[in-house]
């Protein structure tokens, strides 16, 4: 027997899943072999330690949350069978409907791209913005600086990921951004605690005012009862960043307005830091559609540069197929955020953007 | 989110079953995603949404089938955690080393300032020993070694043969081993 089998043979071993027989081929090797009888004492010394490890325990209000989530008619997160479905069979689900047009539409604009003055830009080679845009100059979606690293659109996820503009779809994504910006204050804090930076305090401030609209919207849903958080903290936690946050972005870029304003609103937060754990989304299908329409457009009217933060915006889908016969027209993209109907197809930016990091 | 099942009251023979589900498996679960996602709060999350879905899929699964599944859809959320999130997750581990030591439980009689520390040193390095396998191995290790499933359960947990989860088990253990070897005493 050599050594290599004798060892493999061992780690069974140390489960009792060898078979006697077997096993006392094993003992008999590592009575004569010294290399193998240092292996095997070591494996069992190093399984004493992991089994006198501490272990976690869940907390006291485990089982509480749990039944009050149960009670509440939470749904089972759909990560929960994120394996079951393979990517081909969701592409070929999602290249139905909405996603479809969207198809349609991004090729259309890819095919036009220099022909009549439109233009798609990935501006992610200048590390500030992403922009889609036209000539024209009146219809201009532009998103601002986002987190830790440059964020890039995937193509594909963009055909895949389009949907409805719902208002449980604005909770879960609002929630998912401010996590993604509550991380890049509090990494990027981190870093001026060691090197005193002007692009470091730039990078806090733009993420800061990020972290101030997304709570503001968190709020407002909570308000009008499309989300509800699992304690009241979370909601007052919530209060006192946008207030702070707010301070912030009033006065002038500098050392002392993160330090004054945006360090102390992380570090009373930290529960924030998980917010898609924090909230609880009120199912798409118990919201009143007229009391959802009017909170997309109160959101979208009174904080109008939240939703370009959030998703990509295709377009209205009845825009969307109206214009599929010559394709692309100027105003195919004149999804508004500021259109009383509200209603239009978007993608969930931290759904298309987490595949290219 | 999707609600396939139950949102009725279960019959008291499977709510019998569910509470000793979560009596028995739920500081495991909380365990495994805590090593595999090196976040305990968010971990505790991964383990409540687990049984939320074993309640919802209840009649679905075999009673026996229960830790496997529970294991495995704790698999799943914590895959797609890392997947989403892996760019964070270093941050989170250095606030946590600052303010969540884990609590090493000591003879009351042996308490020594040196022994408490010695413990405590003993204990981080095992823990981060672990951390340091890659995840495919951690996952082997940490359901086989640390919270004792059967390869079976294992192979099920991770959707892979038996014979993988020994190979990659064998594997973690020889990197856990040479990682540990200050805190080994043979």
């Amino acid at each position: 027997m050599n050594c290599n089998t004798c060892q493999y043979e061992l780690s069974q071993c140390l489960d009792g899943r060898l078979p006697s027989g077997r096993r006392a081929v094993v003992m008999q090797h590592i009575a004569s072999c010294e290399s193998c009888d240092t292996f095997w004492k070591e494996l069992q010394a190093a399984q004493q330690l992991v089994l006198r490890l501490p272990r976690e325990k869940v907390s006291s209000s485990f089982r509480e949350q749990l039944w009050e989530r149960i009670r509440a008619g939470e749904g089972t997160p759909d990560a929960v069978f994120g394996e079951a479905v393979p990517m081909l069979a969701k592409i070929r689900y999602s290249l139905t409907g909405a996603a479809a047009a969207a198809a349609i539409l991004m090729l259309a604009l890819w095919l036009n791209d220099g022909e009549d003055g439109n233009r798609i830009l990935d501006t992610a080679g200048d590390a500030s913005s992403t922009e889609i845009a036209d000539n024209s100059g009146n219809n201009e979606i532009r998103v601002g600086p986002m987190t830790l690293d440059t964020p890039r659109i995937d193509p594909l996820a963009m055909l895949t990921e389009a949907r409805p503009l719902t208002a449980s779809l604005v909770a879960g994504e609002t929630a998912r951004q401010f996590e993604d910006s509550y991380f890049a204050v509090n990494h990027s804090l981190r870093q001026l605690s060691q090197q005193r930076d002007s692009g470091i305090v730039e990078r806090i401030l733009s993420n800061a005012s990020d972290m101030h609209d997304f709570a503001a919207v968190l709020l407002e849903l909570h308000d009008q009862d499309h989300l509800s958080f699992r304690s009241p903290e979370v909601a007052a936690d919530l209060r006192i960043v946008t207030r702070l946050l707010g301070q912030a972005s009033k006065r002038q870029n500098s050392f002392e307005t993160v330090q004054d304003f945006v360090a102390p609103a992380i570090e009373d937060s930290q529960r924030l830091g998980n917010m898609t754990r924090q909230i609880r989304v009120t199912p798409p299908g118990s919201i009143d559609p007229g009391k959802e329409a009017a909170i997309l457009v109160r959101i979208t009217t009174l904080q109008p540069q939240v939703l370009p933060k959030l998703f990509i915006v295709y377009g209205r889908g009845d825009q969307v197929s109206q214009n599929s016969g010559p394709f692309f027209r100027q105003n195919v993209f004149q999804f508004q955020i500021e259109d009383p109907c509200g209603v239009g197809y978007v993608a969930p930016r931290s759904r298309i953007e987490q595949r290219v990091r | 989110m999707t609600n396939v099942a139950a949102d009725h009251e279960l019959d008291p023979v499977t709510m019998v079953a569910f509470h000793r589900a979560m009596a028995e498996h739920s500081d495991s679960l909380k365990n495994y995603a805590t090593r595999l996602l090196g976040d305990s709060i968010a971990a505790e999350d991964v383990a409540q949404d687990s049984f939320l879905a074993l309640y919802r899929h209840i009649n679905q699964v075999p009673t026996a089938a229960f830790r496997p599944w529970l294991f495995r859809v704790a698999r799943n959320l914590c895959l797609d955690q890392l997947r989403r999130r892996k760019f964070k997750l270093s941050l989170f581990r250095d606030l946590q080393k600052d303010e969540d030591q884990p609590f090493a439980p000591v003879d009351s009689d042996s308490i020594t300032p040196d022994s408490v520390a010695e413990a405590r040193e003993a204990s981080e390095a095992i823990e981060k020993a672990i951390e340091e396998l890659p995840l495919k191995f951690r996952e082997a290790f940490v359901l086989c070694e640390v919270e004792g499933l059967s390869y079976e359960d294992a192979a099920a947990v991770m959707g892979c043969p038996v014979k993988t989860v020994s190979t990659r088990l064998f594997r973690a253990r020889q990197r856990f081993k040479s990682l540990v070897s200050r805190q080994i005493k043979v």
